[in-house]
């Protein structure tokens, strides 16, 4: 092969495969730069000064400042507990002891640009400690939220005290996270 | 043969891990200050505005289903920089960021002193002494906080609690009634 053939074969393929790294490395789904609790995903050291390249450009790449850890801890998933990927034509249930932070909220997210669909400590109605949500894109009764349009749907939980809860010890049994099952299907 | 084959393949992996470097390290701060450049073209510098719907300032609003963001871009070029704040009587918190989006400093309702007080950001040691003075009494009945920044531009962002109505509208007055601007102004 031509040698400047082969220069531009090999810059074309290593330029590629170093941006595409580089934007994987970024994303939610990054094994090396998250903590995972199940299926839930955290950025442990979002907003941290000390932080690594790789997560200060997930945020800023997005033009966003992540709230310090000690602020608030935020955990996403798209996947439910059976690890298979949320779509908007099955339904799921949420379920969580009533957190302990003093202010948390659940939402959901998609890429369709939508405003969120969010739930926070105060729109819960729970007669007791177990508080559970239905995500489904048909009205539901008790707490419901809404999963239509949610292109690639996402759930985001977010417990503010992150100073208290990390105090408490960073583990998955240790923070409660919301389990999430499906129910059916359409 | 082999040998102009490894060096190929040697080339292409350096060539991937240049590219792959070049791109965490710049990319993203570049994308990151074309939104603070276009914050400053529509709210100025050492100035705390709302980050209301449609705004540049919208922006870095990541969750404004239950908080209010209000933000001050700031240069410390010119002298120290004093934000006046007014908060409610529930959760708030103010961060202070380098404009490569690392916090610098926080402070949210629990840590501080009184509902209203002055935050002042020097990017160099102004009076080392009086400093560990201000940092030992946080918390008691000082209403003056010092911050060193390390760097003379930045961020402050302040998100308060707007889960609700009566929430949205405790934040918006105070918000309202707090200030950003040069400290000899």
């Amino acid at each position: 092969m031509n040698p400047s053939v082969r220069f531009a074969v090999s810059v074309l393929v290593g330029v590629t495969v170093g941006i595409v790294s580089a934007r994987y490395m970024t994303t939610e789904q990054s094994p090396f730069f998250t903590e995972q609790y199940g299926n839930w995903n955290n950025w442990p050291v979002a907003g941290n000064p000390a932080n690594n390249p790789y997560t200060q450009a997930k945020f800023i790449a997005n033009g966003q400042l992540p709230e310090h850890f000690s602020e608030v801890l935020t955990f996403y998933r798209n996947q439910d507990d059976e690890g298979d990927k949320l779509t908007e034509d099955c339904t799921y249930l949420m379920s969580i002891n009533r957190p302990t932070a003093r202010r948390w909220s659940i939402s959901l997210t998609g890429n369709s640009g939508g405003n969120p669909q969010l739930m926070t400590q105060d729109d819960i109605i729970s007669m007791g400690e177990k508080v559970t949500v239905v995500l489904s894109a048909s009205p539901q009764p008790g707490n419901w939220l809404r999963m239509s349009n949610a292109d690639d749907p996402r759930v985001v939980f977010r417990l503010y005290d992150g100073d208290t809860i990390t105090a408490q010890g960073p583990t998955g049994g240790t923070l409660g996270l919301p389990s999430l099952t499906r129910v059916s299907c359409s | 043969m082999t040998s102009t084959r490894s060096f190929w393949a040697l080339f292409t992996v350096l060539t991937a891990v240049a590219a792959h470097l070049c791109y965490i390290l710049f990319v993203p701060p570049q994308q990151f200050q074309t939104k603070l450049d276009a914050i400053h073209t529509e709210n100025g510098i050492n100035k705390l505005t709302l980050a209301a719907p449609g705004t540049a300032a919208a922006s870095i609003a990541e969750y404004p289903g239950e908080l209010i963001y209000a933000v001050c871009l700031f240069d410390l070029s010119t002298g120290p920089l004093r934000i006046n704040a007014r908060v409610p009587e529930q959760y708030w918190a103010l961060e202070v960021y380098n404009t490569r989006g690392g916090t610098i400093y926080t402070l949210n309702d629990k840590q501080a002193p009184r509902r209203q007080f002055s935050l002042y950001l020097y990017d160099d040691d102004p009076d080392p002494e009086a400093i560990v003075n201000a940092a030992n009494s946080v918390g008691s009945s000082i209403n003056s906080i010092t911050v060193l920044t390390g760097t003379q531009t930045g961020i402050v962002v302040i998100r308060s609690a707007a889960a609700n109505q009566l929430e949205t509208a405790r934040s918006a007055e105070a918000l309202q009634n707090t200030s950003c601007s040069l400290a000899t102004s």
